[in-house]
């Protein structure tokens, strides 16, 4: 090839590539400016390739949370936002700061049970929440909530390879409380695996007692289940009497 | 150039293509619905982007009729120079004085015009078949947007004679239709991430990138005026892509060694 038809075989390139772009942008400026009806958001997101579309519902989630953080009008509604915010966020730098507001402004509320769980046995933050303070907390909390800051606490110590002795630390509280749900079955069997292992028998008897009463109790999910069967007859009745009520008037 | 063109032109005359065409235009006599594309999608998201604007829709035959020539042309486009080579045929026309662009520009209008001739084949017959039942619907700028489909050929017939210039005959049809359904899969993409909320659409580099290596056909189908800057927009486009492919073919052609092969 000579030169000149490579200079050629250049200029028609760099031609056609720019007027490919300029017509195409042309062309969905257009497409986007002439369609009148306002589309659904959802329904766009759900013709998206998964790629894309993962994405976008990312952007969305945290728009809405920032939108709900900005129109927020109690506390427990900042909270929730924050937390969505924290969640959602991809560096750590966000999550820093997002837990931080929580931590450092709603410490003392329950709610705030995600930031305290985000900072617990991280030596290296901003926020330290030791074992005795995270148990300080926990002591705050209803029984499910407690439930799941103990297992969330229990696995990050797990996972930040912590001693058995800090582990029995802080556990040891759950053998004062009285458990209301079977799902404190695994937190007294761990407690009685690392008691057993550190040699701390009445500790390890504790946590057998507890975890054979335990079995007796319903899990949290049944709970729920059967609450919400209760409400849903109880509405049905309202329902009926309204009727009946209606009927007897005329 | 011409010489070119005719020698590809003249598979017409085998009786194999004479029987198409003639099942083409008794097809397109019978297929003379007046209904269009968006009446017979249901109510879609990809029918409101094609709607969008005033101008005038596609009719459902059309769309049958250029579904039908671009199989044709990427059938024969596909087919033409990797059989050329193979055969040693374009040995024998490459040693007349025919440069081999000359001769890359020749095939690719040849392959255009059989395409554009099955499209019409079609699309005629279909037109005046609704213009004579008085359907209200046959005005002239109606019907020239229906005949402007026809541009779709053109990007086509040159991807088609561009990847055949890189593989072999078969290798080539079906890359050509991997390339166009690929394109079309995330055709509608850049559309609906700029129809969503301020800062939701931000799309990545590399999506963007992946996009612009495809041609957008959805353009093709949008109701449209053809005397609008819409129309001149898609002509644009549709010449560069015709344009970038066929350079990309020239530049294979004059660096690959035919005469090894």
């Amino acid at each position: 090839m000579s030169e000149i038809q490579k200079t050629i075989y250049i200029c028609v390139s760099a031609l056609s590539l720019l007027c490919y772009f300029i017509s195409e942008q042309a062309l969905r400026t257009i497409t986007i400016a002439s369609m009148t009806r306002k589309m659904d958001t959802s329904a766009i997101v759900s013709k998206l390739p998964l790629v894309i579309r993962e994405a976008v519902n990312h952007k969305i989630a945290v728009a809405s949370a920032q939108s709900n953080l900005a129109n927020a009008t109690s506390d427990v509604a900042r909270i929730t936002a924050l937390n969505r915010l924290a969640v959602l966020s991809e560096s750590v730098e966000d999550k820093d700061k997002y837990y931080g507001v929580i931590f450092s402004k709603y410490g003392n509320m329950p709610e705030s049970n995600m930031a305290y769980n985000y900072f617990f046995f991280e030596k290296g933050k901003k926020y330290n929440v030791t074992i005795d303070k995270y148990n300080e907390f926990i002591q705050k909390l209803n029984s499910i909530p407690q439930f799941w800051a103990w297992s969330s606490g229990l696995k990050k110590l797990e996972s930040k390879n912590a001693k058995n002795s800090e582990i029995i630390k802080f556990l040891t509280p759950i053998v004062k409380i009285t458990p209301k749900y079977r799902d404190f079955y695994s937190l007294y069997a761990k407690l009685s695996t690392y008691a057993l292992k550190e040699g701390a028998d009445s500790l390890h008897k504790k946590a057998e007692e507890k975890k054979r009463f335990c079995l007796k109790l319903k899990t949290i999910e049944k709970v729920a289940r059967e609450t919400e069967q209760k409400r849903r007859i109880a509405n049905k009745r309202i329902k009926r009497d309204k009727i009946k009520s209606k009927g007897a008037s005329k | 150039m011409i010489g070119v063109i005719q020698f590809t032109i003249n598979k017409l005359k085998e009786p194999s293509f004479i029987i198409l065409l003639i099942s083409f235009m008794l097809t397109g006599v019978n297929f003379s619905t007046s209904s269009s594309l968006s009446e017979n999608m249901s109510s879609d998201i990809v029918n409101d982007v094609i709607t969008a604007g005033k101008g005038y829709p596609l009719l459902s035959g059309t769309i049958f009729a250029v579904i039908i020539s671009l199989l044709m042309t990427i059938f024969i486009g596909g087919s033409e120079i990797p059989r050329e080579i193979s055969t040693r045929t374009i040995m024998l026309i490459l040693s007349k004085p025919i440069r081999k662009e000359t001769y890359l520009i020749g095939k690719f209008l040849g392959v255009f015009i059989m395409g554009l001739l099955f499209f019409l084949s079609f699309e005629i017959p279909m037109l005046a078949s609704i213009i004579t039942k008085g359907n209200s619907t046959g005005s002239f700028p109606f019907i020239i947007r229906q005949l402007s489909v026809a541009l779709t050929i053109l990007p086509v017939a040159a991807i088609t004679v561009t990847i055949s210039c890189f593989t072999a005959e078969i290798s080539s049809m079906i890359l050509t239709v991997c390339y166009l359904l690929f394109g079309l899969s995330i055709a509608m993409t850049p559309i609906l991430l700029a129809a969503l909320p301020e800062g939701m659409g931000n799309i990545t580099f590399l999506m963007n990138s992946i996009y612009y290596m495809f041609p957008n056909f959805i353009y093709f189908l949008k109701d449209m005026n053809v005397f609008s800057f819409n129309f001149v927009a898609l002509t644009i486009y549709a010449t560069s892509i015709t344009a970038i492919f066929l350079n990309a073919a020239a530049i294979r052609m004059n660096t690959r060694d035919i005469d090894i092969e």
